[in-house]
């Protein structure tokens, strides 16, 4: 092992309930601190994908490492911490509560995990302070703008909020689930380059999800869901 | 700390939502203010019905069920099957175990509400809510036969006031069948709410109730009166004497006069006297002579109004005693004669007027001695309808309740009102508890709105759920978040409704005060209403796994997307 590993997957299958795979990856590495675009069209197993690594789901066969702990070997509340501590989310659209502030929303993962709401105060002298401050580097400055509704911001708006969620005591793997697909495609690029300037700055392994192969460009390497999922795509869409 | 974030999850949650969550809570606090102030009606109603009387240790009357006689002498309800002879009565109360008693003479009524003859010793010792005794509003007691104290109900709906004149007519229906303005009542005292059946009642004494009687008899020959009056006057002795039996026979029938035979003697002796009639007055006003001579056997106070000659002789014979010039002077055989008449008519407002002039044809010093005795109230019916008992001291009360219970000369019966009460309530009882079960399955309703509630907010939180469960949260808390709704909701609702009966019954108190007399006991919540928040909240958070379940269930399933 000449680096240490973020994601492995080694014969990892998945289905749902007794259906047949919809997931089925002999081999899928991704390093520390790399940057991946793993570019696929929808139903092509990526939220599956994900699911796994999140540790929501469970491989019904095969290995699945993420950040050097077998995720199926831990209890699923050790799980749930896991992902809070290690791991940082930005999904596709609604990421955001709509009845927490934007600071709140940002300040979540550090209420579910000690880990981070440390790591947050030791770069800020306190948690919202580095939610305020990761805000302000996202371009959401301004007292007005805290204090808005969550509902009131623009898409574009509220994914940098979401990131500036994932980003909040960095933690070791981002994992992000076609955050740009409700952008227009100057902010789309904006994005992305926001995202890998402030996960390069943490240090942060990046697996980035998309249909979109423009952005692949800005990645060091990308992965096509075809090559690494076995399972046949006509069963692919699950349910 | 996972509590913590919990609550104050859900709480911003529902503040998020709030206009349905205000909903929820409104429709689960009415139905938890409905049970407890139905809750607390019922307690506040039981407390009022039980403490209807108070005080007293034993209701006598006449033997029949214990809740028949109750029903009768304390709250108004249905007629006795008999009556307790005044002589059982007068021994009963000489006991000396007995520390007070009340006569209740009842079958009368007063444009609906229910006429009750006593004595003084009901506002003397009548209690009722532990430990209140009548007082009067406006007025005082009565003094004599013809007046009386209404109760606040008579008075309010009635529109009367002290001094006013009141008509009562025999029988307890609303419309008597046969109107009569014979026997006018004033009005002496009103007295402040109770609460209890006093309210609406009117109050005359027992010679009052005596003088209704006769009346009422006399008046259904009303028509036969007025036309014998004229027969007075032309002087037809045969006529009269017709009159006079037929006057008797009313007197007879109609009450419980039936031992009054001797008026017939009475009238025997108007017919010795012959023509007296005319001396006596009898122009048709027969019935207001009979009036002025009740009036007068009172107080004399109308000496002042005898403006009608012949009446008012006898009259001023009655009143005074002044037996022996009367005698010398006025009294010829023909006034002998009408005096009798005199007699005769009070005989009609007064029983004991006529045994006794019956007895001793001529002596006056009887007469008088009867009308003493109106004045003294010790006037003597022959039966009343039933008794209420003070003890001196409470362990007599069984071996008193036994010696009525078995008393000799009739079949008396004697309860315990407290208990008597109690098994009555009972009686009650099921319709309380159908209200209550009604008012349980009110918030039950309540409940499954708040569900509804929930559960069509899940689908669009699923999303919520996904979130949560990417920053790390376990379904656990995406199970204990909706959980935690419903409770919260629960708990407000249950804590508004309690507020919101209490607040209500603060505010209504005075009203209910001076509407039904009896005073709301609201207080601070206690320990049924902290029980029913409770409940109510249990049951909510019960009730809300169900849609915890299907969250819990969702946010395993779903992972982290939503498929949508």
């Amino acid at each position: 092992m000449t680096s240490p590993l973020a994601i492995r997957f080694s014969n990892a299958v998945f289905a749902y309930r007794s259906g047949p795979a919809v997931l089925d990856i002999a081999d899928f590495r991704v390093e520390a601190g790399e940057r991946v675009f793993l570019e696929g069209p929808s139903g092509s197993g990526k939220s599956t994908l994900l699911g796994l690594v999140g540790g929501i789901l469970m491989p019904t066969g095969g290995v699945v490492e993420v950040l050097g702990e077998q995720l199926a070997d831990l209890g699923p509340s050790r799980r749930d911490r896991f992902r809070a501590d290690r791991v940082g989310f930005v999904f596709q659209m609604f990421n955001l509560l709509p009845y927490l502030s934007l600071v709140d929303n940002v300040l979540l993962p550090c209420r579910f995990s000690v880990a981070r709401a440390a790591a947050a105060r030791s770069d800020s002298e306190s948690a919202p302070a580095e939610a305020v401050r990761l805000l302000e580097r996202l371009g959401l400055s301004g007292e007005e703008f805290l204090e808005r509704s969550v509902t009131e911001l623009s898409i574009g708006q509220q994914q940098r909020v979401a990131l500036a969620r994932a980003l909040i005591g960095g933690p070791a793997l981002i994992v992000a689930d076609e955050p740009t697909s409700s952008l227009d495609a100057p902010t789309r690029l904006k994005f992305v380059d926001l995202l890998l300037e402030e996960c390069s700055r943490a240090g942060s392994t990046v697996v980035f999800v998309s249909h979109d192969p423009s952005l692949a460009s800005s990645f060091e390497r990308s992965v096509r869901m075809e090559d690494i999922n076995a399972a046949p795509l006509e069963v692919r869409d699950a349910p | 700390m996972r509590l913590r974030i919990l609550v104050s999850l859900a709480w911003k949650s529902l503040l998020n939502r709030r206009s349905t969550a205000a909903l929820t809570v409104v429709s689960v606090a009415v139905s938890v203010a409905l049970l407890i102030g139905v809750d607390r009606i019922r307690t506040e109603a039981k407390a009022s019905f039980m403490n209807t009387i108070s005080g007293a240790d034993l209701v006598v009357g006449a033997r029949s069920g214990p809740l028949n006689l109750l029903l009768y002498s304390v709250f108004r309800i249905g007629d006795a099957t008999n009556n307790i002879g005044w002589d059982s009565y007068q021994e009963i109360a000489a006991r000396p175990e007995v520390a007070w008693t009340i006569p209740i003479s009842l079958g009368d009524a007063h444009r609906g509400f229910r006429v009750l003859g006593t004595d003084q010793g009901y506002f003397e010792h009548y209690r009722f809510a532990r430990d209140r005794s009548l007082t009067f509003a406006a007025g005082k007691s009565f003094a004599h036969f013809d007046e009386a104290v209404i109760g606040a109900d008579v008075a309010q709906a009635l529109g009367y006031t002290v001094d006013d004149e009141i008509i009562v007519s025999h029988g307890i229906g609303d419309v008597s069948f046969v109107t009569h303005d014979d026997v006018p009542f004033r009005v002496t005292g009103i007295l402040d709410r109770t609460g209890t059946p006093v309210d609406r009642t009117v109050h005359i004494t027992l010679a009052g109730m005596e003088a209704i009687h006769a009346e009422e008899a006399h008046a259904e020959h009303a028509d036969g009166h007025a036309e014998h009056a004229d027969d007075h006057d032309a002087d037809d002795h045969d006529g009269d004497d017709h009159d006079a039996d037929d006057r008797d026979a009313d007197d007879h029938d109609g009450d419980d006069h039936d031992r009054d035979d001797h008026a017939g003697d009475d009238h025997a002796a108007v017919d010795h006297d012959g023509d007296d009639h005319d001396a006596v007055d009898h122009d048709g006003d027969d019935h207001d002579a009979v009036d002025h001579d009740a009036v007068d056997h009172d107080g004399d106070d109308h000496d002042g109004d005898d403006s009608d000659g012949g009446g008012h002789a006898e009259d001023d014979h009655h009143g005074q005693d002044v037996d022996d010039g009367h005698d010398s002077d006025d009294h010829s055989e023909d006034h002998e004669g009408e005096d009798h008449e005199g007699n005769d008519r009070n005989g009609d407002d007064h029983e004991g007027h006529a045994d006794d002039h019956a007895q001793s044809t001529d002596e006056h010093d009887d007469g008088t001695e009867v009308e003493r005795d109106h004045d003294d109230e010790a006037f003597r019916p022959d039966a009343i309808t039933a008794c209420i008992i003070g003890l001196k001291s409470k362990p007599q009360l069984f071996g008193l309740q036994r010696f009525i219970n078995e008393y000799p000369a009739e079949p008396l019966m004697a309860i315990v009102p407290g208990v008597t009460l109690q098994q009555l309530w009972e009686l009650l009882g099921t319709a309380e508890a159908a209200l209550f079960a009604v008012s349980a399955f009110v918030i039950a309703a309540g409940l499954v709105g708040m569900l509804t509630t929930l559960l069509t907010s899940l689908a669009e939180r699923r999303r919520e759920m996904a979130i949560l469960r990417s920053v790390g949260a376990g379904p656990g808390l995406v199970f204990g978040l909706l959980l935690a709704e419903a409770v919260i909701l629960a708990a407000a609702a249950a804590a508004l409704g309690v507020i919101a009966v209490h607040a209500g019954m603060l505010a209504a108190r005075p009203i209910v005060l001076e509407r039904l007399g009896f005073y709301l006991a609201a207080g601070a919540p206690g320990m049924f209403d902290l029980v029913i928040v409770l409940a109510v909240t249990a049951a909510a958070a019960l009730i809300a796994t169900v849609p915890a379940w299907q969250a819990y269930r969702f946010s395993l399933a779903d992972g982290l997307t939503v498929r949508t």
